[in-house]
């Protein structure tokens, strides 16, 4: 297997055949599938099979998502929600593999703080946004907050679990020749968690943009999530699905991007 | 440990400057929910009437009213988009609020219960037994479509009550999903021109016709320590309802409410724009507040005297 | 004895991180540090949840919730594992099925509301998809992941030994990848809750999310914490059970 975390990569089993032929190849079935999905949806709105202002044609779609290429709120909108997702991710990522090494290491803050982390956990975010107002205001820190929440726990829970599997031996023998914390730590336990930390970024990528939306639509001024709601009122399904679309893309770039980053900075993934 | 990490975390966004809102002197801040009925705003604000009283006015759109009470409460927004319901709960559960100013109230002329047509439902007393949509339960459509159903015959304890957002009501209506609706302007529109359904009953109309069901909010607190401000907020929001007053039928109004809801400028032609409501009346209030003690939603009356804010 | 000892200094410990946060809300909202209206006393809340514990009122709500999500997490779970093997065992199912996932995953599940209301109705086959949409993910990738991920050796045997096909899943490949698909449901189980309760915010008529969103609406936000409180119960009980379920299958895992 060459990369862990994803299905979006194929097995080793014909690496020696054309690689970029199979890649297609192997999806073709896959694609003509997404085609006649699309191609019912485009009959089943244009001949009334469904009827319902909210069931637009296909190519409407795809013309009002051409259409806010040339210009218009969305791309805007997009921008605004990428930032977003981006910086609560790094910031919930950053957090969870920090505090996943230090519990992980260390049994005594284990104990006393995982019990609080998984009381936070079930917690859904509409439910406190009202408190969160408090102290985080309406604007970009309560959604920021909220993004970052959930790629957190992913990357945590993931970290936890990969420093916990470490091989003792290392470490032992990290011990055995003297080296010190600090590089036991950079040379030992991050290269031999990176691939759980990985697999829990990777969660976190698709999640973050998940969650941006949803704290937009709640409580955004703007942004993607804003924007599907409003366009739902004005009466635009084109420009809602086309907006639908965008994040689609958006989320399967993402997740492309990172194997590719993957297979080139942790290139000893799935080598065990 | 994890408190301090979390701590850290708000420092950090604080630091990013995304929290921190400087309370500039002449700045005001403004949840709104983009619907028509803020046409007076909005006509306010394009034709710079804050700027003549050296205000600042930025408004924080957001799709639904949930952050309002919360964020003025919280300080982030200095006045709040809300209506009148919400505002009687927000007060009886010691959030204590003022109403500032309302709107223009085509709410009775253009919330529409909404059904299909040819099932002969005309009144509440031909809903029992059926499935009524609002848009959200116990609040202000709720509350009104079931003193209309009362009146008019019909028996709440054999009627249930879907909540289903205002977009989706037409097709759950079309897919007997539920048996009538609650709904507002747009889609009272786009109701009228389907053939498989009928406007049943305008409930604000028949139950209570002078009904201010939305209103601008403030905290007292707020509004004590920023008097100036609001009053200056206030004339410069009068002159904005002039305008609109002078424009109902005019291209330039269906412009602006087409620019601030994104609707289809054909859409907003055929909306019912009524004048401004010179003043809040308490009468009305008290009216609501009734109902709402009549249905559960309040326990105890209300000091609704001291909640209308006069200049 | 030492043992039960330990496990008792164990919990002991994770009590002190919660009762500590609840000590410094409870000292700040008494030193009127933090507005009530948003953020009331814990005294104050475990008041109302006694209450609502006390009157019986919280059960038909739970069960409600917890019915929802047993449903919508175990489809999740059935569907994830079935389709993560079958992609990673039948290379043609990979090719049919790869894209459709990878293109439905990263949609932001609230957005597809409107067309669920339009093909499934206000109601239980919505709030249900909504879970399993969400929930089913995680189970799918890390059950995919897992078997990719197993030793050739294993099934190569397997093959040498002309064990058949249905027994190599049963018997080789789902024990073998037990841990990576427990790990991807663990995932799933927080995500599943979560969305259980936004499910019932956005279409339920009864339910603890259902309650949460009612209390938030009409500013009744100490019964809101309460009902907040009995959410972070169940999760933890939930997770509890998950923990005790994942030893015994897994028993060489999970010493953490």
């Amino acid at each position: 297997m060459s990369t862990i975390g994803t299905i979006g990569e194929i097995s080793r089993t014909g690496a020696r055949t054309n690689r970029a032929a199979q890649l297609i190849g192997v999806r073709l079935y896959g694609l003509l599938l997404i085609l006649v999905l699309l191609s019912l949806w485009e009959l089943s709105a244009r001949l009334g099979w469904v009827v319902s202002a909210y069931w637009p044609p296909v190519t409407a779609i795809l013309r009002a998502a051409v259409g806010e290429l040339a210009g218009g709120d969305m791309l805007d909108a997009l921008a605004s929600t990428l930032r977003r997702a981006a910086i609560g991710y790094i910031v919930g990522s950053v957090v969870g593999v920090v505090l996943g090494i230090l519990l992980g290491k260390s049994r005594v803050l284990r104990l006393a703080l995982l019990p609080l982390i998984e009381i936070i956990r079930p917690i859904p975010t509409p439910a406190v946004i009202p408190p969160l107002i408090l102290f985080l205001g309406v604007d970009d820190a309560l959604k920021i907050f909220i993004v970052s929440l959930a790629s957190f726990f992913p990357v945590f829970t993931n970290t936890i679990s990969g420093v916990a599997a470490i091989d003792d031996t290392l470490i032992q023998t990290a011990r055995t020749f003297r080296i010190g914390w600090l590089r036991t730590l950079v040379s030992v336990v991050l290269p031999a968690t990176l691939p759980a930390v990985t697999a829990g970024l990777r969660t976190a990528t698709s999640l973050t943009l998940v969650v941006a939306v949803l704290a937009e639509m709640i409580a955004g001024s703007s942004g993607m999530g804003y924007y599907l709601v409003q366009m739902q009122y004005a009466l635009r399904p084109d420009l809602m699905y086309a907006a639908v679309l965008y994040l689609a893309i958006v989320g399967y770039c993402l997740n492309r991007a990172f194997i590719v980053l993957e297979a080139r900075f942790v290139p000893w993934i799935g080598k065990t | 440990m994890f408190v301090a990490m979390r701590l850290v975390l708000v420092l950090l966004l604080v630091h990013l400057g995304v929290a921190a809102r400087a309370a500039e002197p002449s700045t005001l801040r403004i949840s709104v929910i983009p619907t028509s009925v803020l046409a007076p705003l909005y006509a306010a604000l394009a034709n710079g009437y804050f700027k003549d009283e050296g205000l600042n006015v930025e408004l924080a759109p957001t799709a639904g009213g949930a952050i309002g009470i919360p964020g003025l409460v919280g300080g982030s927004y200095d006045i709040a988009f809300s209506n009148n319901v919400s505002a009687l709960s927000a007060v009886a559960q010691g959030i204590d609020v003022q109403l500032l100013a309302p709107f223009p109230d085509g709410a009775a002329d253009e919330t529409a219960v909404i059904a299909r047509k040819g099932e002969g439902i005309k009144t509440g007393r031909d809903l029992n037994g059926k499935v009524v949509a609002v848009n959200t339960n116990k609040n202000v459509i709720w509350l009104y479509v079931r003193e209309w159903i009362r009146q008019t015959g019909g028996d709440l304890s054999k009627i249930t009550f879907r909540e289903v957002a205002f977009p989706q009501m037409l097709d759950a209506l079309k897919q007997k999903q539920i048996d009538a609706a609650f709904e507002i302007n747009v889609f009272v529109i786009a109701a009228g021109k389907d053939p498989a359904l009928e406007i049943v009953s305008f409930p604000y109309r028949e139950v209570q016709p002078q009904v201010q069901p939305s209103q601008f909010v403030a905290t007292r607190k707020f509004i004590q320590g920023n008097k100036d401000k609001i009053d200056r907020f206030l004339r410069a929001l009068n002159r904005g309802g002039e305008w609109f007053d002078a424009n109902i039928g005019k291209d330039e109004l269906f412009a602006l409410v087409a620019g601030f809801t994104k609707l289809p400028v054909d859409v907003v032609r055929k909306m019912n724009f009524q004048p401004v409501a010179k003043k809040l009346e308490l009468a009305e209030l008290d009216k609501t507040m009734a109902l709402m003690k009549r249905e559960g939603l309040l326990k105890a009356d209300v000091d609704t005297k001291a909640m209308i804010y006069t200049p | 004895m030492s043992w039960r000892l330990k496990a008792l200094s164990a919990n002991l410990l994770g009590l002190i991180s919660p009762a500590s946060v609840l000590c410094i809300w409870e000292t700040a909202g008494a030193l009127g540090w933090i507005n009530p209206v948003l953020l009331p006393r814990p005294s104050l809340i475990l008041r109302s949840l006694v209450d609502l514990v006390g009157d019986g009122a919280v059960f038909s709500p739970l069960l409600h919730t917890i019915a929802l999500f047993a449903v919508g997490y175990g489809l999740a779970c059935v569907i994830g594992i079935c389709i993560g093997v079958a992609m990673a065992t039948n290379q043609v199912l990979y090719g049919l099925l790869e894209p459709l996932t990878e293109c439905i995953r990263p949609i932001p599940k609230s957005a597809l509301v409107p067309v669920l209301f339009l093909f499934l109705g206000i109601g239980r086959a919505t709030m249900i998809t909504v879970v399993v949409l969400a929930a089913v993910f995680p189970v799918l990738i890390s059950t995919f992941q897992g078997v990719r991920g197993l030793d050739p050796v294993l099934l190569e045997t397997a093959r040498t030994f002309q064990v058949r096909r249905q027994r190599t899943i049963f018997s080789i490949i789902l024990p073998a990848s037990l841990p990576m698909i427990l790990a991807g449901m663990r995932v799933a189980l927080g995500l599943g809750l979560v969305l259980v309760i936004l499910a019932e915010m956005l279409a339920g008529e009864d339910g603890v999310g259902f309650r949460i969103l009612d209390l938030q609406r009409s500013f009744q936000i100490r019964d809101m914490f309460a009902w907040i409180f009995v959410l972070v119960l169940l999760g933890g009980g939930l997770m509890m059970l998950f923990d005790v379920a994942e030893r015994r299958l897994v028993p060489w895992r999970g010493r953490t």
